[in-house]
């Protein structure tokens, strides 16, 4: 175990499970004391990765490395990582405060300075009070915080977290996920964070890794991934966009199945061989005037963002509302800025 | 109690009852029976005291032989156990269909009886058709022993009457543990043997315990394999009291019975202040 810890890589990473291919080609690199998010649907290799860096899979093909050291055989013990499962994975029999000591038994440690080092790190969880509390008695945050508190026992030089705040409630998630991130600061360690929820990702991070299917789609701070979207899984998933389905005439999109004038002057990210495109917008890059229809479903308030769910050429989608007197059908045109033209994938 | 109280209280009444019947009055009848003495002609009461019981601790031989009986069964659960976990965890960790087919062998090796077992491996451990007469024929060993009646046979058996129905009761406590818990614990730097004894185990005490219990209660009363694969010198407590109910001192078996059973509730309460408390740990 390396005393310096100079970030970890992955190249080329693999990794297969009963011949399906759960991650291919992946290289990406965690800098020391970074913040990095591991965002994408369920069962697009997150978790996958994640067991990668901590040793607890093995990638078909591939290397990790941390700084020059090719450490890919290395077991989990030899990795000098914490991790933080889903299900936090707190040993039943233990109490909080023997929890957070048990990865020190391993250094054999005297037990005054494992119980100092353990009541440390529950101070700095502020639970502190819960210390002999056995781990059925605890709250949901509370557990949380005795399972980051456990990982960071043995001071890891990188942090592994598993969606980790995915079972608690809204408040509580945003608590954490502040602290996680106070703490990250203060003890200067890198942070890998599997997650679904982009608030969650974009919140906290200093680099979010987007992933579909078992491959990366784009990596980038969260700004990057809002303005710049690079793929058309990126453009739809970040943000939770709004789709039409367009073809290019002259310059101009027009609605696959009204023909309407979607836009004109573009130049879409992607070039369509069988001219089929998908336009992604966001709520708010919508304008009054121009010719798109679209039949309004219902109003909603969306804590002072008011906005309109509204069915055009098949799909759902979501708009600002400007139109105060409630029309039954509408019609719009887009904010070319703040919209997104990728070839249809699915097409090609 | 009103008729609003009485569908709330119904479950308890049918439970209460339930022990009354299936418990306390075989139990009372029992004891009634225990404490009487029979002509051994016709088989009619003459009249109650304790005699039976005091003719059970006229000298030690009982008492051994309950303590050898209890010793015997202990060692039996203990081996049990320490096969039965294991091998429940590495077919908890297969796949479903492998899992599925081992616990159809589980339960079809349960689907024997004691005597079919008993006698199977009778036929298994004789010299003229078993083991030792194979390994007798490959020049492996010499002589033309069987293997039974024997100590090491009654006990191999035990075991491996006790060991399905150990995992089968293991098994549903072993799938619901959460494995991240054997994966945290790697990540910490823990050897699988470590995470065997310090994380494994302890979290499934409860289960263990209430298997052992079990195992432990299957086989304090069991005779049948105790008699056909051991000598006579270990035999089990059982077979005494099925020898005095065949010759029809059946107050003087009950006798018996009650003493068993009452160094078994000693011993389940031993284990129980032992095993039977939540650990805490003392750093």
């Amino acid at each position: 175990m390396s005393q310096v810890f100079d970030g970890i890589s992955l190249r080329d990473v693999a990794v297969e499970l009963d011949g399906n291919a759960i991650v291919q080609g992946i290289n990406l690199e965690f800098a020391p004391g970074s913040f990095t998010s591991l965002l994408g649907p369920s069962g697009c290799g997150k978790t996958t990765l994640l067991r990668v860096l901590a040793g607890l899979q093995q990638p078909s093909t591939g290397t990790v490395y941390s700084g020059d050291e090719n450490i890919t055989e290395n077991t989990p013990a030899q990795r000098d990582c914490g991790m933080v499962f889903q299900t936090l994975a707190l040993f039943p029999h233990l109490n909080v405060i023997d929890n957070v000591m048990f990865p020190l038994r391993r250094l054999k440690l005297p037990t005054t300075s494992m119980r100092e080092r353990a009541l440390d790190l529950l101070r700095m969880m502020h639970i502190e009070d819960v210390a002999v509390q056995p781990i059925d008695k605890i709250s949901g945050g509370q557990a949380q915080r005795v399972a980051i508190a456990r990982a960071l026992a043995q001071g890891p030089h990188l942090l592994l977290l598993d969606e980790p705040f995915s079972a608690l409630d809204a408040e509580l998630r945003d608590e954490l996920r502040t602290e996680i991130r106070v703490i990250q600061k203060k003890l200067g360690i890198s942070v890998v964070m599997v997650t679904h929820d982009q608030e969650e990702a974009f919140t906290v991070s200093d680099k979010v890794v987007v992933m579909n299917a078992g491959c990366i789609e784009q990596v980038g701070s969260p700004s990057t991934l809002v303005l710049s979207p690079e793929t058309q899984f990126v453009a739809k998933f970040v943000g939770r966009r709004n789709e039409i389905n367009c073809y290019l005439n002259d310059g101009c999109l027009y609605q696959s199945q009204t023909s309407k004038l979607v836009a004109s002057d573009v130049t879409p990210t992607t070039v369509s061989e069988s001219n089929k495109y998908k336009v992604y917008f966001a709520p708010d890059a919508v304008v009054g005037s121009g010719e798109i229809e679209a039949n309004v479903l219902f109003h909603r308030d969306a804590g002072g963002f008011p906005q309109i769910c509204a069915r055009c050429c098949g799909a759902t989608i979501w708009l600002k509302n400007l139109w105060p007197d409630s029309p039954e059908t509408i019609q719009f045109g887009l904010d070319m800025t703040k919209v997104f033209v990728f070839s249809d994938k699915q097409c090609e | 109690m009103n008729k609003q109280q009485l569908p709330i209280a119904a479950p308890h009444l049918l439970l209460v009852l339930y022990c009354i019947i299936v418990s306390f009055a075989p139990l009372l009848f029992l004891f009634t029976t225990s404490v009487s003495t029979t002509d051994p002609l016709t088989g009619q009461v003459i009249s109650y005291g304790l005699n039976n019981f005091q003719e059970v601790f006229y000298d030690t031989y009982y008492a051994v032989q309950i303590a050898y009986t209890v010793g015997l069964v202990s060692a039996i659960t203990v081996v049990t156990l320490s096969m039965a976990v294991p091998l429940t965890l590495a077919i908890a960790k297969l796949k479903n269909v492998a899992r599925s087919a081992w616990v159809v062998m589980l339960l079809a090796s349960l689907a024997l009886s004691e005597v079919l077992t008993a006698f199977a491996w009778q036929l298994l451990l004789s010299h003229s058709s078993g083991i030792p007469g194979w390994l007798s024929y490959l020049g492996i060993i010499s002589g033309d022993k069987s293997w039974w009646p024997s100590f090491p046979a009654m006990f191999v058996v035990m075991v491996y009457f006790s060991l399905p129905i150990a995992m089968i009761l293991l098994l549903p406590a072993i799938r619901r543990l959460d494995p991240f818990l054997i994966e945290s614990a790697y990540t910490m730097g823990f050897s699988k043997i470590a995470v065997f004894f310090l994380i494994l185990i302890p979290s499934l005490r409860g289960p263990i315990f209430q298997t052992a219990i079990l195992t432990f209660l299957l086989n304090i009363g069991g005779f049948v394999i105790s008699q056909q694969l051991g000598k006579p010198s270990d035999w089990m407590f059982a077979v005494f009291i099925a020898d005095f109910m065949r010759t029809f001192n059946v107050p003087f078996a009950v006798a018996l019975s009650f003493c068993l059973l009452i160094a078994v509730l000693l011993c389940l309460a031993v284990a129980n202040l032992i095993f039977g408390r939540k650990p805490v740990e003392t750093r």
